[in-house]
């Protein structure tokens, strides 16, 4: 949830409560002040090799259900989509 | 806090989700990747990662159960290994704005990534290399999400504030198609799994239109019920006719557009913009969201509960 944006009226906090809403956030950033407790962490990447795969692919659930062609009445024999051409890598049989 | 952008479902392991956020709806801070785990217990964070910056999405790798890729708002794309935890393999800048969407390919025989960005071009990469293959220009407005077709290898789709979807093919830079599909923004995109023809498109005008490729002139169906912007949209991994979407309006609706009354379900448990969403691939009617409420929720809508 929304924490509301406006301190406690009994106790003088020491520093602004911490913005909550979108309006507030934006405001503060446009305006070029700082937004308090923004957390900048300096990530780079470690160009490591991937840790080695140890699973199968698994075939999807509209995989292998039906042919490559959908059966449906209608549709062109051989397969054509709308889009003409051949696909990129040779259509399986 | 955090807030979530994107979620998606592990396509190796049943349990295993993904989830990428942003510190301060993504304006300012940093990023934070969630990877959680959930077994019967619950959910679990297995790993976390920061980033530098926002991050607005996260798609799994197709040939390592390991290995997934975030986008961000600094232009950049990070490829992670969730058993490596001291920070991403790789980081792929090259976008001169936001990364909005990010997919890993689904067809068999290539192992491709694309990238959209608010800077109007989407991006075709090669995960084993550092810079991109390709760039697609002809987009006159913010690129909000590029997604993969599931059964025309090297062909993607992508939605944009310019009010058009566009098909594109890896093998040539200019456009495939264009479709001028609302008079609106269009936030979100995606196939069906069962039909190769079939698209749908969400949009800032509330609504889900369906495309086919083969007559673009007029929807094939249009979903009404969402109360402001669409964000996402999901077709079933497993009912040809079946989709999810998530809202502004902090709703996850479902739908059958097969039928003609097609809002079948309304799920009403955020409290803030539901950004992401994903079916599950394993757990049959499994689907799983997240929201600028911090929560990332895991249920079975009754709709989806019974095979069709």
């Amino acid at each position: 949830g929304v924490v509301p944006a406006a301190p406690p009226s009994s106790a003088p906090l020491p520093a602004p409560a911490p913005p909550a809403s979108f309006s507030e956030i934006l405001r503060l950033v446009r305006s070029g002040r700082d937004v308090p407790g923004l957390h900048r962490p300096n990530v780079t990447a470690s160009l490591a090799s991937p840790t080695p795969s140890r699973l199968a692919r698994r075939p999807k659930p509209w995989e292998g259900a039906r042919p490559a062609e959908p059966p449906q009445p209608g549709r062109e024999p051989g397969g054509s989509g709308a889009l003409g051409p051949a696909p990129l890598t040779p259509a399986s049989p | 806090g955090r807030h979530g952008y994107a979620v998606e479902f592990s396509p190796y392991l049943p349990g295993r989700l993904a989830c990428a956020a942003a510190q301060y709806y993504g304006i300012a801070g940093c990023g934070t990747l969630a990877v959680l785990e959930q077994n019967e217990a619950g959910i679990c964070l297995f790993r976390s990662f920061d980033w530098n910056d926002g991050l607005f999405d996260v798609t799994w790798s197709e040939n390592n159960e390991h290995v997934l890729v975030t986008s961000s708002g600094d232009g950049a794309l990070q490829i992670w290994d969730t058993a490596k935890p001291t920070g991403p393999l790789q980081v792929c800048k090259e976008h001169t704005q936001e990364v909005y969407s990010v997919d890993w390919s689904q067809t068999r025989g290539e192992q491709l990534v694309v990238s959209g960005s608010w800077d109007q071009t989407a991006k075709l990469w090669d995960p084993t290399v550092g810079r991109s293959l390709c760039t697609f220009k002809g987009h006159e407005g913010i690129i909000y999400s590029t997604i993969w077709s599931p059964h025309i290898p090297g062909c993607f789709a992508s939605a944009s504030g310019d009010q058009t979807l566009r098909i594109w093919d890896v093998k040539t830079p200019g456009v495939k198609v264009v479709i001028p599909g609302h008079q609106a923004e269009i936030l979100s995109c995606d196939w069906c799994k069962y039909d190769e023809n079939l698209l749908v498109t969400g949009a800032v005008d509330c609504s889900l239109k369906g495309w086919d490729l083969r007559n673009v002139r007029q929807p094939v169906f249009n979903l009404v019920g969402h109360t402001y912007a669409v964000r996402r949209v999901k077709f079933s991994p497993f009912h040809a006719t079946l989709l999810a979407s998530c809202s502004y309006d902090f709703t996850v609706r479902f739908w059958d557009f097969s039928k003609p009354n097609p809002l079948l379900e309304t799920v009403e448990h955020h409290t803030e913009f539901t950004c992401g969403l994903d079916l599950s691939l394993h757990n049959h009617g499994q689907v799983a969201d997240c929201a600028w409420d911090e929560l990332v929720k895991i249920y079975t809508p009754s709709c989806l509960a019974a095979p069709v």
